[in-house]
């Protein structure tokens, strides 16, 4: 038995798979899970960098994803300062706080897909960021605009996430500030997500999906579900808009990579990044003519920008 | 891997020796089958996390905690004892509504305690857990070869021969699950304390991590049968788990994709599973 652990020891040490060692900076990347926004963050990331001509030759990227285990996640944090990184970056919230934690002084830590920075405790001297505010209540002019007789507002969301809590209650306040209802739908397991819907359908004009990773992972379902009740989806994110909503205003995760990406390339030349942590600076309106066409709506020329 | 790494897959080892040691005495020591454990690890993380936010010793909130887990225990126990519901779906119901409750004690899904005082000082997590592990080892081995902890264990082994012996079987099964959970919550107070903040979504996948750490341990500890082996067994048994996903992590340069995290640590722990069967097999021939 201890003739066992001991090799087992042996081995541990003794395979030292890490490459990692050359002239190259490293930046480590730690995503929490994979859904479509998240993804895109990460490819904004790695965009910019190409584009700043630091990937390939002046930047080594490593890449893990938790794949939405928190122990997992805390584990990656620690694996990754242990390559000591000039910069880690990281998608959604529980990696940017497990990472804070783990890491020393020395490695700047820069996160992407976080809808509100401060309540997660990541506002410190050594943190970059881009926060994802999304304009909900331009979202609401153009709800006016495209559905005049859209009364009631459905919302879809999973009360165990931050970021969709954060929205979800942002867009009750200024729907019912603007004369909208709202009904709300909670859902906390992908298996629960057609039941929630369905309890929408009859309730809702229109049904507004926040930021939110459960929703966002059963697009497909929802998509499918609302579109033959007729129902059109809105959202924030307008990486999702191909998967079936009417239309998306909002900050899209890619170009929220791409800014943070600019943000470690400008760090990474020494110009001085102020303000250290920045909300999006774009905002996209973006239609899908197929679903408006499905459901005889007339998309509007003026654009808001 | 590095020292560095090696550090700190020891440290999140040793946070979920705890849940593997509240595992181990549901599953093999009163043979009941809790899930209860991935809402109550939440719970604790969740009522040590607010306690710590409003301003209160992270000690005393570590152990309002670890009492929150032990009626979450009870809870499940209660519902399989008194009303005979049978004991997985006991634990299911206890989970599903601990979700909930979660979400109550923390008021939203996500915690912050970046830098308000724990119960890790600083740099020390791997020495405090450590102590931690450790009394809790002491404390339980003292308890199970106790009158009352044999008793407990009496229940486990044969029910109907126990009852005869005139142990209240019913009370030890709860008696037994409010230690489980209590353990368990303890770990997740240590491990939101640890990273600083609490997630609703934190005790998700808890009772697979704790059975992995139980059988892997059993395994390379060849099933011991005393309880101070079997506890040191599931220590070493989470902290295996964790270098098993430490290689997964590491195995990148080979052409294996950072999706395959998982696949790669289920087989890492299979291959360690089946190698002291395969030596045992080759030895008898």
């Amino acid at each position: 038995m201890l003739k066992n652990l001991f090799i087992i020891i042996m081995l541990i040490f003794g395979i030292n798979s890490s490459t990692l060692a050359n002239e190259k900076i490293l930046i480590t990347i730690n995503q929490f899970v994979n859904h479509p926004a998240l993804d895109a963050a990460t490819d904004g990331v790695k965009k910019a960098l190409k584009d700043r001509e630091f990937i390939p030759h002046k930047v080594e990227i490593k890449f893990d994803n938790a794949q939405g285990n928190m122990a997992n996640a805390a584990q990656i944090a620690k694996h990754q300062v242990a390559l000591c990184p000039a910069v880690m970056v990281t998608i959604a919230t529980p990696s940017a706080q497990v990472t804070l934690k783990a890491k020393n002084l020395n490695s700047l830590l820069a996160f992407a897909a976080v809808t509100d920075p401060k309540a997660a405790g990541l506002i410190e001297n050594n943190t970059i960021g881009v926060n994802d505010q999304p304009p909900i209540s331009d979202l609401l002019k153009v709800i006016k605009q495209t559905l005049p007789k859209a009364k009631t507002i459905g919302i879809l969301f999973n009360p165990g996430e931050i970021n969709s809590v954060n929205m979800t209650n942002e867009m009750s306040k200024l729907a019912l500030a603007n004369g909208f209802k709202i009904e709300k739908s909670a859902v906390n397991s992908s298996s629960n997500i057609k039941l929630a819907i369905q309890q929408l359908i009859p309730n809702a004009d229109v049904i507004y999906l926040p930021q939110d990773n459960l929703v966002v992972s059963s697009i497909d379902t929802i998509a499918k579900i609302a579109l033959r009740a007729k129902i059109p989806l809105i959202a924030n994110d307008s990486t999702l808009v191909e998967k079936g909503l009417l239309f998306a205003l909002g900050s899209d995760y890619f170009q929220d990579g791409v800014q943070l990406g600019n943000i470690i390339a400008d760090h990474l030349s020494g110009i001085k990044v102020t303000p250290n942590i920045q909300s999006t600076s774009i905002k996209k309106l973006k239609f899908n003519d197929k679903v408006a066409a499905e459901l005889n709506i007339l998309i509007p020329q003026k654009e808001l920008s | 891997m590095n020292i560095l790494q090696f550090l700190g897959t020891i440290e999140i080892g040793l946070i979920y020796a705890l849940v593997a040691i509240g595992v181990y005495i549901t599953f093999r020591i009163i043979d009941f089958p809790d899930l209860t454990v991935d809402g109550s690890f939440t719970s604790g993380a969740a009522v040590a996390t607010v306690m710590i936010a409003s301003g209160y010793n992270p000690w005393i909130a570590t152990i309002i905690a670890i009492i929150t887990g032990s009626f979450a225990g009870m809870v499940t126990g209660y519902l399989n004892v008194k009303w005979d519901i049978l004991g997985l779906l006991a634990g299911i119901l206890t989970m599903t509504a601990l979700y909930s409750i979660n979400l109550r004690i923390m008021q939203r899904p996500n915690i912050a305690i970046m830098n308000e005082p724990t119960i890790f000082l600083s740099e020390n997590i791997i020495s405090i857990s450590f102590i931690i592990v450790i009394i809790t080892t002491i404390l339980l081995t003292q308890f199970f070869s106790s009158e009352y902890g044999l008793a407990v264990r009496g229940i486990g082994i044969n029910p109907k021969v126990s009852k005869s012996y005139g142990i209240k079987v019913g009370k030890m099964k709860i008696i037994a699950l409010m230690l489980s959970n209590a353990i368990v919550a303890l770990a997740g107070a240590l491990f939101a304390q640890s990273q600083g903040f609490a997630d609703i979504s934190m005790g998700n996948g808890t009772i697979i991590i704790g059975l992995a750490s139980v059988i892997i341990g059993e395994t390379i500890f060849l099933n011991p049968k005393k309880i101070l082996p079997a506890l040191i067994s599931c220590i070493t048994g989470s902290i295996l788990y964790r270098i098993a996903i430490a290689f997964a992590l590491n195995a990148h340069g080979i052409g294996l994709e950072v999706y395959d995290l998982n696949l790669i640590t289920a087989i890492i722990v299979a291959i360690t599973m089946i190698l002291p069967k395969l030596k045992k097999n080759w030895s008898a021939k």
